[in-house]
């Protein structure tokens, strides 16, 4: 049935969860390209991005009654996303991300985030590495204090005082 | 090339013949074993489906012999029995995964991609995982059809497929059934008419175990061409009174008849009428 | 809603990894909420790579979930598709083997009631439960899917065989346990053995002709006669004494050759 492909997000997230095997290959069609992009940015290897990804919808189908019918359904898929990709990471030896690694920004992207962000993307950019890669964890990436700890190899204490350092500066910074 | 010949086929139980020297032959596309109940098509389609062996005469199925190799054409046939069973807990999947066991599909991801397949096709994807218990009758029918389907087999078997649906699903059967017979050989039993004009390339009439007519549905239309006839009073073998309150008549048309176009309907009856009243037109 | 999209080269250039954290960062908090966007960045991602993910995904929601009895099948080396076949049937399955537990545990304690009736009562149930169990593991009565299997390439009398054998190491093995463990070390706790494996097979050779339900009831009824006729007469243990078990043996070997010379009969219903 192919009235399915109109459907919006959140009504396919419901049918999936009453058990619609086509709506979860409509939300996957919907949902998966952006995913791996995203999460190719945090881990260069495809191997373990197509296994996150992969564990990602095959939660959605197990969980899709657990969505609280709030918010953008990206935003949760993420949330599930970038979690399968760490839970993927712990059973490997280190690997470096190369996203939390070095954050570069470029004099023309500069100029595009001042249309969004105003200064932040210039204060951000003077940040420490260290500082930047947990603002990243925490506030784009969506992750807990305790993910992030894991995720950067460094206990939860320190996240929280770089978080709070990281946020003094750039409440410097865009002062 | 005819991938079922069957030839002076006999079958009886106990006293009653249940198949009386039926011949009749199918190749490729959509082929109609048309008849009332008690015709013997159950029997014959079973025999086709090497359930049920004949008592005297021939059959070749995909150019083997039954008796011989039954195996082999197991091996390329499909078959829906006219009253599938299902283990009601299973879930769709579970049930034409079991079936694919049977089927010999060994490996267990060839397996599931194949009944993935098969699921798609009949369009019951979203309803994979659902216990068959709670699936309608309709839905039910599909399912026994996409098992049929496995392996991609040859022959394909489907006893009154379209019996006991209502006609928006019988719609939707002819359409499955068509697609399924546009690259092998089909071989389905109905009772209605309506079911072989609409896709039957070939059409065997047979009652009482016997072949009455074999031939395309044109053909079989034709039979009726100058017996069916519009009058005010009944007058034929057959005759009913049609809405515009005329009696529709068929048989041996009395001279001056006002002769009306023959249905494949038409030919069915009078061929029929033929055997029941024992009239030779 | 925000006027700012993500064009085409923008896109380009954050699929393809070359767009620095903080504009990326915006380009992503973008994609969450904007399905136009999402759009444009999927083409990124070859179709190939998508398709083998979802077969995967696919996989792990359709694969069925095996029950208790396929997962043990599993663990003592049975094939999956060996196990699927076997854990399908009725007899094969929790209830049934939940009931053939609990009937086994009242013959042991009707043994236990009386020295002398008492064995008698084990003795005769014991081979009864897997005939009832072989006659409602496979046939046109007991298997929904008995004629779609009659015209599969799967052989019906190898399913029909390894059923059986299944039905006999669950009902044999809780028996074994439930005597030796209830009943002492005597040879008498085994004595039900060979008259069950007669009782059994007698049931597979008639199910070439009959349906093996009736027929399974009339040998489990013929079978309590006689163990009742000798007990009246006083002898309760004949039936288990040396020419009893002869006799049973006799019976497999006969019933095991004739399945053997009529395994043919089984692959179609020919025969009836």
């Amino acid at each position: 049935m192919n009235e399915h492909e109109a459907w919006p997000d959140a009504r396919l997230l419901g049918a999936v969860a009453e058990g619609d095997r086509r709506a979860l290959e409509i939300i996957y069609a919907r949902h998966a390209p952006w995913l791996v992009l995203r999460l190719t940015r945090r881990c260069a290897d495809a191997t373990l991005v197509d296994e996150a990804v992969q564990d990602t919808f095959v939660a959605v189908w197990r969980t899709a009654a657990a969505w609280n019918g709030k918010g953008e359904v990206a935003a949760w898929i993420w949330g599930i996303g970038i979690r399968r990709l760490l839970d993927h990471l712990r059973k490997r030896p280190l690997v470096v991300l190369p996203a939390y690694e070095q954050v570069v920004v470029s004099a023309e992207e500069q100029v595009l985030l001042g249309i969004e962000y105003g200064d932040l993307g210039g204060a951000l950019g003077k940040l420490s590495p260290e500082l930047r890669a947990v603002v990243q964890a925490t506030v784009l990436d969506g992750l807990t204090t305790r993910e992030a700890g894991k995720l950067l190899g460094i206990p939860t204490g320190t996240v929280k005082t770089r978080m709070m350092r990281a946020k003094a500066m750039l409440r410097e910074g865009l002062a | 090339m005819n991938t079922v010949v069957v030839t002076n086929v006999v079958k009886s139980y106990g006293r009653h013949r249940a198949l009386d020297g039926l011949s009749f032959t199918a190749g490729p596309g959509v082929t109609g074993l048309l008849g009332p109940n008690g015709a013997g098509k159950t029997t014959l389609i079973r025999m086709l489906a090497t359930v049920l062996a004949a008592d005297s005469g021939t059959l070749r199925l995909l150019g083997r012999d039954p008796s011989a190799e039954r195996l082999q054409i197991r091996r390329r046939l499909g078959y829906l029995p006219q009253e599938p069973g299902f283990h009601r807990a299973f879930t769709v999947f579970e049930f034409v995964d079991y079936v694919a066991i049977l089927k010999e599909i060994v490996d267990r991801r060839a397996r599931h991609d194949e009944v993935r397949r098969v699921i798609a096709e009949v369009g019951l994807a979203e309803v994979s995982g659902k216990r068959i218990r709670a699936l309608s009758g309709g839905m039910r029918r599909r399912v026994g059809i996409a098992q049929a389907l496995l392996g991609e087999p040859e022959l394909v078997l489907l006893d009154e497929p379209t019996a006991g649906l209502d006609p928006e699903q019988r719609l939707r059967f002819r359409e499955l059934i068509s697609r399924i017979g546009e690259n092998r050989t089909v071989v389905l039993s109905t009772h209605q008419t309506e079911d072989v004009a609409a896709l039957c390339g070939r059409v065997v009439v047979f009652d009482g175990g016997r072949c009455m007519f074999e031939g395309t549905p044109e053909e079989l239309r034709r039979v009726a061409e100058g017996q069916v006839w519009l009058s005010a009073e009944r007058s034929g073998v057959l005759s009913w009174r049609t809405g515009e309150g005329l009696f529709r008549n068929i048989g041996q048309a009395p001279d001056a008849a006002r002769l009306a176009e023959p249905t494949i309907e038409d030919g069915y009856l009078l061929l029929l009428g033929d055997a029941a009243v024992g009239v030779r037109s | 809603m925000t006027e700012w999209h993500v064009d085409d080269e923008l896109a380009t250039r954050y699929s393809g990894g070359a767009l620095g954290g903080t504009a990326a960062a915006s380009v992503e908090a973008h994609l969450l909420a904007c399905e136009r966007c999402r759009g444009s960045v999927a083409t990124a991602v070859p179709e190939e790579r998508l398709r083998k993910m979802w077969g995967e995904i696919a996989e792990a929601v359709d694969a069925p979930v095996p029950g208790p009895f396929e997962r043990l099948l599993r663990l003592v080396g049975i094939n999956e598709p060996t196990a699927r076949l076997l854990a399908a049937a009725y007899s094969l399955r929790l209830p049934w083997l939940a009931a053939n537990a609990v009937a086994l545990l009242f013959a042991v304690l009707a043994a236990g009631i009386d020295d002398r009736w008492g064995l008698l009562w084990f003795l005769a149930v014991a081979p009864v439960l897997p005939v009832a169990g072989v006659a409602l593991a496979f046939g046109r009565g007991a298997d929904p899917a008995y004629e779609i299997g009659l015209a599969a390439p799967y052989s019906a009398f190898r399913l029909m065989l390894a059923r059986a054998a299944a039905v006999l190491v669950t009902s044999a093995g809780p028996a074994f346990a439930a005597g030796f463990a209830l009943l002492g070390r005597d040879w008498a706790v085994v004595a039900w053995l060979l008259p069950a494996l007669a009782l059994t097979a007698l049931t597979l050779v008639l199910s070439s002709r009959f349906e093996p339900a009736p027929s399974g009831a009339v040998l489990s009824l013929l079978w309590l006669a006689g163990v009742a006729a000798f007990a009246v007469r006083d002898e309760p243990l004949a039936m288990f004494g040396t020419a009893g078990q002869v006799t049973a043996l006799t019976v497999v070997l006969v019933s095991a050759a004739l399945l053997f010379l009529r395994r043919d009969r089984y692959q179609s219903e020919d025969s009836r």
